[in-house]
């Protein structure tokens, strides 16, 4: 069943065409990657979808409804979570207060920091934590929200090989256990393929290919789009 | 391990043990404090212990904005000033007893003032706070223009006082516990939370279903209230208010109050305490401008040497 579907999206900035006639669908309890190179228009694509850009032509439907008008924090309570490519924690407040104030309760959010191992000093503040454990909580966060849909913008990024590898296992677990149909953008092709059931190639705005990850690996698209320009 | 250092680790763990049950003991305390000091000094002491109501509830006021959901307001003086004017006007007009004119000027003040907060709510906070400032000196002229420098009076009909001082003290007294009881349990509540996450990152709170926006025009709303409350109880201690109650520097005291003191309540509600003591005591003894140069160099060197306040000193001893 088609769970989000992203029909002809377009949105400028200024004279820069940041998404072209975008289209779409991911099916539910899927993991959908995008890839692209830097300013193919994928994080742009993730604000359109939670809401923070309005697109200038295009729909998106979730789960039958269309949300393209919709303010951030109404899609978000419809089930849509988002984390961030520089963790945006609440670097303020502690670390199961970063989960509480979603509305989940005390032993659901104990659970899931449990899951991201951050259960050692739940009480300590969140600007106490390292660069890779943010990140875990920024998506600990966002899984405490009980969304449908988990969207992830670059969760590699900025880790050294040991944390990929700790994070690979999260998102492959936020998938098959806790049943999350889950949009990853990321740079890091190999270990996003290994988890991904599609993958949409985005350049220049448009998505120019999708396919299930070793069609995209061995097609000549993603090598023009890379290494040879299209 | 020295003495002090095992008593400070034993109240730290004392606080964190049952940090609820200590605060509310706290705020009592500090009713209580208060009722001391004006049964044991009688005077000017108890014109200083109003004063200290008044400026605890409009140094909360500019915490609660700026603390909470990290907008600015340089001009936390206009809800304060409105506050003191409805209640006076409504009091000179309809001639209803002043403690209700109290209640009245605090609700106009959260109306005023909130609307007026919420249409800068786009603004950046530099500029939102430099809007807030043009907006109380707006109303510092117009009330210059509809009273003039006499002002107005409040809780005096016909020459004779509706309420005696002592009157006034315990119902400020009242307000002010009941004020700090509620921010108290505003501040730890769920909603709290949320207000801090919406200062530790409003992108992400909008991403995690808090309407970022309508947050910020509560408590806008919520701090008008209370600088207005702490305006109208000002004009009824003093009996009378003039537009000099949107003057800049009354809207820098309630940010000074804050920074002083530290972010939470019982930081801002110290800080409010030392510096309006050392405002109203020291003109006794040496001019104003040395009063308010020393006030200047009390922030300037915490804001130096002690970013997070007083408290946060005292919060260093306690580790």
């Amino acid at each position: 069943m088609v769970i989000l579907q992203v029909n002809g999206i377009s949105k400028r900035f200024g004279g820069v065409v940041a998404l072209s006639n975008v289209g779409t669908e991911v099916r539910e309890n899927s993991v959908f990657g995008l890839i692209g190179p830097n300013g193919a228009g994928k994080t742009t694509l993730l604000n359109v979808i939670n809401g923070f850009l309005k697109p200038d032509k295009g729909d998106v439907i979730f789960k039958g409804v269309k949300i393209t008008s919709k303010r951030p924090s109404k899609i978000a309570k419809m089930g849509i979570g988002r984390s961030f490519q520089i963790p945006r924690i609440f670097p303020n407040l502690s670390i199961i207060e970063n989960l509480t104030v979603t509305g989940a309760d005390e032993n659901n959010a104990k659970d899931i920091l449990a899951f991201f191992n951050l259960d050692k000093n739940v009480n300590e503040i969140g600007k106490s934590l390292s660069y890779g454990q943010r990140k875990s909580l920024d998506i600990a966060r966002a899984l405490s929200l009980n969304p449908s849909i988990m969207l992830l913008d670059e969760p590699f990024a900025g880790l050294d090989f040991s944390f990929i590898k700790k994070m690979l296992t999260y998102i492959e677990n936020l998938n098959k256990e806790y049943k999350k149909t889950l949009i990853i953008v990321e740079h890091h092709l190999e270990e996003l393929m290994s988890i991904t059931d599609n993958i949409g190639l985005m350049n220049f705005g448009q998505i120019v290919a999708v396919g299930r990850p070793e069609e995209i690996k061995k097609s000549e698209i993603i090598k023009n789009v890379y290494f040879g320009g299209i | 391990m020295s003495a002090f250092k095992k008593l400070t680790k034993a109240g730290s763990r004392l606080l964190n043990k049952n940090q609820d049950q200590y605060s509310i003991a706290g705020i009592l305390a500090i009713g209580l404090a208060f009722l001391v000091i004006y049964f044991l000094l009688p005077g000017y002491a108890t014109y200083i212990l109003m004063s200290m109501i008044a400026y605890i509830l409009f140094a909360v006021s500019w915490g609660l904005l700026y603390n909470f959901s990290g907008q600015l307001s340089l001009g936390q003086a206009m809800p304060f000033g409105i506050g003191g004017f409805i209640s006076a006007i409504v009091f000179v007009v309809f001639h209803l007893n002043p403690f209700l004119c109290t209640f009245v000027g605090a609700l106009g003040g959260a109306g005023v003032g909130g609307s007026i907060g919420a249409s800068t709510l786009k603004l950046k906070p530099a500029y939102q706070g430099i809007a807030l400032l043009v907006f109380s000196q707006i109303f510092y002229w117009l009330f210059l223009i509809w009273y003039g420098e006499e002002g107005i009076s409040f809780g005096i009909y016909h020459g004779v006082m509706i309420a005696s001082i002592s009157q006034i003290f315990y119902f400020g007294l009242i307000i002010l516990i009941i004020s700090l009881l509620l921010l108290y349990f505003f501040e730890t509540s769920k909603l709290g939370v949320k207000f801090k996450a919406i200062k530790g990152d409003p992108v992400a709170a909008e991403a995690i279903g808090i309407p970022v926006i309508k947050y910020k025009i509560i408590i806008f709303y919520i701090s008008s209230f209370f600088a207005a409350l702490g305006g109208a109880f000002y004009a009824l201690y003093t009996f009378h208010v003039d537009f000099s109650t949107f003057l800049v520097s009354n809207s820098f005291l309630s940010i000074a109050m804050s920074i002083v003191g530290g972010p939470s309540l019982f930081g801002t509600l110290f800080g409010a305490v030392l510096l309006d003591f050392l405002i109203q005591t020291l003109p006794v003894y040496t001019s104003l401008a040395i009063t308010y140069l020393f006030y200047g160099i009390i922030t300037i060197l915490v804001l130096r040497f002690a970013p997070g306040g007083i408290e946060s000193l005292i919060k260093r001893l306690l580790k």
